[in-house]
C-alpha cells in the first residue's frame, strides 16, 4: 500500500498532508511551519532556495526570485 | 469443430454460463468451473497436458492437484508480499510517531518563546533610551536602569537554559535560512552579501531559527566563496539526535549548526 501525499500548491503558500489512517495530517516543513511560501530563488552559486528562505532573500535577489506563479 | 454457440466469445465473464450451456449441449471436454483463463474454452478438445489453463478430465469440476498447488503458491506469494508491506508500514508509522514525539518535546516552547522575544526587545530598547550621563545625574533613574538591566539579564539566562540563543549576525555571510534581508547598501570594503547592519536580533532554538534576524546586507564588494570559514569560531553542533530521525523532508539537519556563533 503506497503512501499518498496531498500537496496544495497555492499561489502564495503551499501545504502538504498525508493520510494517517483515516485522518489527513498536515506535515510541517524543515523549519517547523505548517505552510510554506510558494517561492523559489536561484542564488549566485547556482544554489536553488525554496520556501521561507527564498522569501527572506527576495530583496537582495529580485531578478532571480520567483513567486505568485 | 463441433458446434460452437453463436454467442460464444472467449471472455471470462460469461464463461460460466457458456460452460453450463456447453455441458448441456455437448459432452466433450468442458472447462473446470474455476479455471482462470478461458480463451480456449468452448467446443475445443484440449489435451489435459496443457499447463497454462486448467482443464478438467471427464468434465467434472474438481481441478487437478497441480493446479491447486500453483494457485495456492501464487496466493501464498501474494499474501507474503502483503505481509511484508504491512510490517514495513507499521515500522514507518512507529518511527514517524517517535520522531514527532521528540520534535514536539524539543520545540514545544517555540510558540511561547517567540512571543516573549518582543519582551526582550523592549527591555533592550528601554535601556538604550537613556544615555549614560543622564543616568549618572539621577540616582533614582540609575537604580531603575540597574533593575531593568538585571531583568534583561535574567530573562536571557532563562532563554539560555532552554537553548534559545541570540544570533551573531554582524560580519557573517548572509544566510536566508537564518537572516531576513531588509535592504542592500553599497560597501565595497566587505565581501558581497555580508551582514552589515542588524535591524532586529534573531534567535535560535536548538538548531532551528526561532525568529530570523532582520539585517541589512552589503553589495558592491568582492564575492567570497568561503562561507564563514574565516569568521569567529562556530558553535558546537547540537548532538545528532535530530538527524537520527530525519527523513526525506529534513535534509539540512546538520548544516544550520555551523552558521551561527554562540556567545558564551
Amino acid at each position: 500500500m503506497s503512501k499518498v501525499i496531498g500537496i496544495d500548491l497555492g499561489t502564495t503558500n503551499s501545504c502538504m498532508a498525508i493520510m494517517d489512517g483515516q485522518d489527513a495530517k498536515v506535515i510541517e516543513n524543515a523549519e517547523g511551519a505548517r505552510t510554506t511560501p510558494s517561492m523559489v530563488a536561484f542564488s549566485d552559486g547556482d544554489e536553488r532556495i525554496v520556501g521561507q528562505p527564498a522569501k527572506r532573500q527576495a530583496v537582495t535577489n529580485p531578478e532571480n526570485t520567483l513567486f505568485a506563479i | 469443430m463441433s458446434q460452437i454457440p453463436e454467442n460464444m466469445e472467449p471472455e471470462e465473464t460469461s464463461a460460466d454460463s457458456v460452460e453450463v450451456e456447453q455441458l448441456a449441449n455437448d459432452d466433450t471436454v468442458a472447462d473446470a468451473a474455476d479455471s482462470p483463463a478461458v480463451e480456449d474454452s468452448g467446443g475445443e478438445n484440449n489435451p489435459d497436458g496443457d499447463e497454462k489453463v486448467t482443464f478438467a478430465l471427464d468434465g467434472d469440476d474438481t481441478s487437478t492437484p497441480e493446479a491447486d498447488i500453483a494457485r495456492l503458491e501464487a496466493e501464498l506469494a501474494s499474501s507474503h508480499d502483503k505481509l511484508l508491506r504491512a510490517v514495513a508500514e507499521t515500522e514507518n508509522v512507529r518511527r514517524r510517531a517517535q520522531r514527532d514525539k521528540e520534535d514536539t518535546a524539543r520545540y514545544a516552547v517555540s510558540n511561547f518563546s517567540r512571543d516573549l522575544l518582543s519582551v526582550v526587545d523592549n527591555l533592550r530598547r528601554a535601556l538604550d533610551s537613556v544615555d549614560a550621563e543622564t543616568r549618572k545625574e539621577n540616582p533614582a533613574l540609575e537604580n531603575l536602569m540597574i533593575g531593568v538591566e538585571m531583568t534583561e539579564r535574567e530573562l536571557l539566562t532563562a532563554f539560555e537554559r532552554n537553548n534559545i540563543r541570540r544570533m551573531e549576525t554582524i560580519g557573517q555571510k548572509f544566510d536566508p535560512n537564518f537572516h531576513e534581508a531588509m535592504f542592500e547598501y553599497d560597501d565595497p570594503d566587505q565581501p558581497a552579501k555580508t551582514i552589515g547592519q542588524e535591524i532586529e536580533a534573531g534567535y535560535m532554538l536548538h538548531d532551528r531559527a526561532l525568529r530570523p534576524a532582520k539585517v541589512g546586507i552589503t553589495k558592491g564588494g568582492p564575492k567570497s566563496d568561503a562561507a564563514g570559514q574565516d569568521e569567529a569560531p562556530v558553535a558546537p553542533e547540537e548532538p545528532a539526535d535530530s538527524s537520527a530521525g530525519s527523513t526525506a523532508y529534513d535534509p539540512r539537519s546538520g548544516a544550520p549548526g555551523e552558521q551561527f556563533d554562540e556567545e558564551l
